[in-house]
């Protein structure tokens, strides 16, 4: 089966080209964890994958259409993005926000009926933020408004979702809260994600593959299940010299931890 | 909820008000009774609906116009660049404007339509001064677009300056402070009828691109994600904005403060952000032009003040009075 | 800690209020005042003047070369005769007409600075027996007499100090006489003046400003003085001011006046004020009774030594049957030719 999502050769940076001739494909209902040390590009890569960032040259496919030629507008039926900063001003209830991942799914002059809104009202419940409709999204929490800005991404519905370190503010427990229902929509719903996240561990446990970026290039993407101990230990070591993988023996997935030399 | 349309009805209301007693209030006595005729389109010919078509009613029209303008950018800047200190001069609109009228007054005809001509050809400028800045700079960063407001404006008044050290302290020079200080007095109907379309055509279509605006607030990244390409739209609201400030401020000259202000009463009484929002800061523009207008036509019987002063004068209480409100909700008792 | 909070405050705002009202008496003491001790030492033959800041002045002889700072106190030399001991002026002298007509030497000397920058080392280096300086530029008096040169300070706002500034540089020039006799000409001609209009009815004037016809001039001001003198009622002297004020359109409506005056350094014409459809019901413009006053002589608005023109002008222009043109137009002949020794262009001489 074609792969949904295709980046071919792309090199993207500010300036001057940080990551340089990227190239890799993600299948529908996979999970893609972008594993890397700080300031080697991760963010970088999803900005240009967006368009935040200078895209220098190279292609993106979606669906196989080249979203490097198209408008913003488009675009925005296709991807949508989770930031690493929510970012979100004062005076917006959450329900305008989720509405604004309804407006960008619709064209220009499009309204918002009562069928969209009934449609808004019930995927804030599966997100278990029904309750803070009413109420402005910059009073709530940092887990809760990483939860309302999932719910609009999924309220968009585009076939690719990037987040960038989306457990990053979050304790413990809404971390994996956050994990868990981001791993259940690439699964039920068949999405592409792409999440950029440092801990190694944690990707091992979410994602169904990793691309790992270092130099300024991708060194490997490796898929996860595929792969035995000792070839995910080759591939962190890439980054992490002293790391040491082992399967977790109290429950399903891997452990890692730093070798003293 | 119940507060929000408690807000928003009390608004219209003083608007509708303070835009009453404004036409009813000037030098030329015209009575409550005849103003109602000359509305029914009794007594025309006369003097009284002479002066009621040509000058009253223009007057009141251009105030609540350019304060909602006012307002409105305000409001528009704001949010867009979520800075609470922007204000419509962010482009550096009324510096340039102030520019090229003083140009006008010192170098050229100075006669009334020059004046405008000046100013809004400059103002206009401006803007196109700070785009290439922000271009230049490479970054499109939303402090780029500040800064080069500043670098415009500081030129703008350096040429200001000048012109005022050039200026024959006797005549032209007056002329250039009156104008810098803003007033409503030179309006008549000839004076607004281009003009007032720039002014209202663009803020028709920044309320009807309320949730573009909100969108853009959220900051690049997530506009970008939503559709909306931050540098296009925000080009787009900095124009819209920049035309209808730039036509407002070459007919009245510089109103300070009243584009500052009035987005400050709104967000700090309805504490939302969207379409109700933006016509609330207009229309709290609108009123404190119009009793500001209505302070400086009549404190001294006969004479014009300008309006700057007044409108800072009126601004002021009302903010502290705000602020004292919202401090109290949210601390203790120590100060 | 609210009750400390607040003590503070009234604390400071009294402060203020201290500072601010010393300060605002001290300035107030500082202007307008008007000494008029002038005496001549027979023995000595010293002059000891006393200028209209207060200063005390003693020049040894009359002086015979002087630096004139501004237009009027080189008008004043004009109208006293001694512009030939003139070596320094005020700068854009060729835009004064009257130095073209009546002397066109002026214009060949230095400049010297005006009312926003002035030139102490222009000045100093001229070596002036006496320089004539306004008010407003006082703060270089003493630069000057520390070098060693006499400056009298004069401030003309008024009739009355105008006078006492032409008395001041005759003696100052040792023209005394000269001084005198312009003192008695105005003398005669405002008690012919006064005369004239006694039982005629004052027709309602409006003085328009120099930079806009939408600024007149308050009850304090000179000009409106001039509309009382000529025998007129100011409509705005009731405005309060002590300056050119804006008003609106819909006040001049209001006022109605029969006469508008525009000033001889206005930026616009009769014809403006007469093509304005906003002022079309105002009686002065139906009736057509809009007047400028000449513009290529003096400023006759304004207290210059030939200021009596402005007066005759006014009130030849008020009530024409009482002091028809004609006279008027001879009258500004004979003083022109009297005092500054020219014969002026009776073409000039317009309303």
């Amino acid at each position: 089966m074609d792969p949904i999502f295709r980046v071919e050769h792309l090199t993207v940076g500010y300036q001057n080209p940080i990551i340089s001739d990227a190239s890799f494909d993600v299948n529908e209902g996979e999970l893609v964890g972008i594993i890397g040390r700080n300031g080697q590009g991760k963010t970088t890569l999803l900005r240009g994958l967006t368009g935040d960032a200078k895209r220098f040259s190279g292609k993106i496919y979606v669906n196989e259409k080249d979203i490097t030629k198209i408008s913003v507008k488009q675009q925005a039926k296709m991807i949508s993005v989770l930031p690493q900063k929510t970012n979100i001003p004062e005076g917006v209830t959450v329900e305008e926000i989720l509405e604004m991942g309804c407006y960008a799914s619709k064209p220009f002059f499009a309204r918002i009926n009562a069928k969209d809104k009934e449609r808004i009202k019930h995927i804030a419940k599966v997100f278990h933020v029904a309750e803070f409709l009413e109420k402005e999204c910059f009073k709530l929490s940092a887990g809760q408004q990483q939860m309302v800005l999932m719910c609009r991404m999924f309220i968009q519905n585009t076939p690719v979702m990037l987040l960038d370190e989306p457990n990053a503010a979050l304790d413990y427990s809404n971390e994996q809260l956050l994990l868990d229902f981001l791993r259940r929509l690439v699964k039920e719903y068949k999405k592409v994600g792409i999440l950029v996240i440092h801990d190694p561990e944690a990707a091992l446990k979410w994602c169904d593959s990793l691309v790992i970026i270092n130099d300024g290039k991708i060194a490997e993407k490796i898929d996860i299940k595929d792969s035995s101990k000792e070839q995910l230990q080759k591939a962190l070591q890439i980054l992490y010299p002293n790391i040491q993988v082992e399967k977790n023996p109290f429950c399903e997935g891997y452990i890692c931890y730093l070798k003293e030399k | 909820m119940y507060n929000k349309i408690r807000i928003v009805s009390a608004t219209i209301g003083i608007l509708l008000a303070i835009m009453i007693i404004s036409i009813c209030v000037g030098s030329y006595p015209l009575s409550v009774n005849q103003i109602w005729d000359i509305l029914q389109g009794k007594l025309q010919e006369t003097m009284e609906a002479n002066v009621f078509w040509n000058l009253r009613f223009p007057r009141v029209l251009m105030g609540v116009v350019s304060g909602g303008a006012l307002g409105l950018a305000g409001g528009v800047y704001q949010t867009i660049f979520r800075n609470s200190l922007a204000s419509p001069d962010l482009t550096g609109v009324a510096s340039g404007a102030s520019f090229g009228a003083a140009f006008a007054i010192v170098l050229g005809a100075g006669s009334a339509f020059s004046i405008m001509a000046g100013a809004f050809v400059m103002g206009m400028l401006s803007l196109v001064f700070v785009l290439l800045l922000t271009r230049m700079s490479n970054m499109e960063k939303v402090g780029s677009y500040i800064l080069a407001g500043i670098i415009v404006s500081s030129l703008a008044d350096a040429g200001l300056m000048m012109f005022k050290f050039m200026a024959n302290p006797e005549k032209e020079l007056a002329a250039i402070e009156f104008w810098t200080m803003g007033s409503l007095s030179t309006i008549t109907n000839q004076k607004i009828v281009p003009q007032i379309w720039f002014v209202i055509a663009p803020m028709i279509l920044l309320l009807l691109l309320h949730r573009q605006i909100v969108i853009l607030s959220l900051g690049s990244e997530h506009a970008r994600s939503l559709g909306i390409s931050p540098e296009v739209w925000r080009i787009i609201f900095l124009s819209l904005s920049t035309l209808m400030v730039a036509a407002v401020v070459s007919v009245t000259g510089v109103i300070a403060f009243v584009g500052l202000i009035a987005p400050h009463i709104t967000f700090i009484a309805y504490k939302r952000r969207n379409a109700i929002y933006f016509c609330l800061c207009a229309m709290w523009g609108g009123i404190i032009l119009l009793i500001a207008d209505i302070f400086a036509r009549s404190l001294y019987k006969g004479a014009e003040l300008p309006l700057s002063i007044l409108t800072v004068l009126l601004s002021v209480p009302i903010l502290i009075w705000l602020l004292c409100r919202k401090r109290g909700k949210n601390c203790g008792s120590n100060i | 800690m609210k009750k400390n909070y607040l003590k503070k405050l009234v604390a400071l705002f009294l402060v203020f209020s201290l500072t601010f009202s010393i300060v605002a008496c001290g300035n107030s003491n500082n202007g307008n005042k008007t000494e008029k001790k002038v005496e001549t030492s027979v023995e000595t033959k010293e002059i000891k003047l006393t200028d209209q800041a207060g200063r005390k002045i003693t020049l040894k002889k009359p002086a015979k070369t002087i630096v004139s700072c501004y237009y009027i106190t080189t008008y004043a030399t004009m109208a006293l005769g001694v512009e030939d001991r003139v070596v320094g002026l005020e700068k854009k002298a060729d835009s004064r007409p009257i130095y073209h007509m009546a002397a066109p030497e002026l214009l060949e000397k230095t400049q010297v600075g005006s009312m926003k920058e002035f030139n102490v080392e222009a000045t100093a280096k001229l070596k002036p027996d006496l320089v004539i300086m306004p008010m407003k530029l006082s703060e270089h008096a003493d630069t000057l007499t520390d070098l060693g040169i006499n400056v009298l300070v004069v401030n003309p706002e008024s009739q009355e100090l105008l006078e006492e500034m032409l008395l001041l540089i005759g003696k100052a020039c040792g023209v005394e006489e000269k001084a005198e006799a312009l003192l008695k000409y105005y003398d005669k001609e405002l008690k012919k003046v006064s005369k004239l209009i006694k039982d005629v009815k004052k027709p309602s004037v409006y003085m328009a400003g120099n930079s806009s016809y939408l600024t007149t001039a308050p009850g304090t001001m000179y000009q409106s003085n001039l509309i009382t003198l000529a025998g007129g009622e100011n409509v705005a002297a009731e405005l309060k001011g002590n300056y050119w004020t804006e008003v609106s359109y819909e006040t001049i409506l209001n006022d109605n006046p029969e006469v508008i005056i525009i000033p001889c350094n206005a930026e616009y014409t009769k014809e403006d004020i007469l093509a304005d459809k906003n002022l079309a019901g105002v009686s002065a413009i139906k009736e057509k009774r809009v007047y400028m006053m000449p513009q290529n002589i003096e400023e006759w608005d304004s207290p210059v030594p030939s200021g009596i023109l402005g007066t005759m002008w006014l009130t030849s222009v008020l009530h024409e049957k009482e002091y028809p043109f004609e006279k008027f137009q001879k009258d500004v002949i004979e003083y022109y030719k009297e005092f500054y020794g020219f014969e002026i262009d009776k073409t000039l001489i317009t309303k």
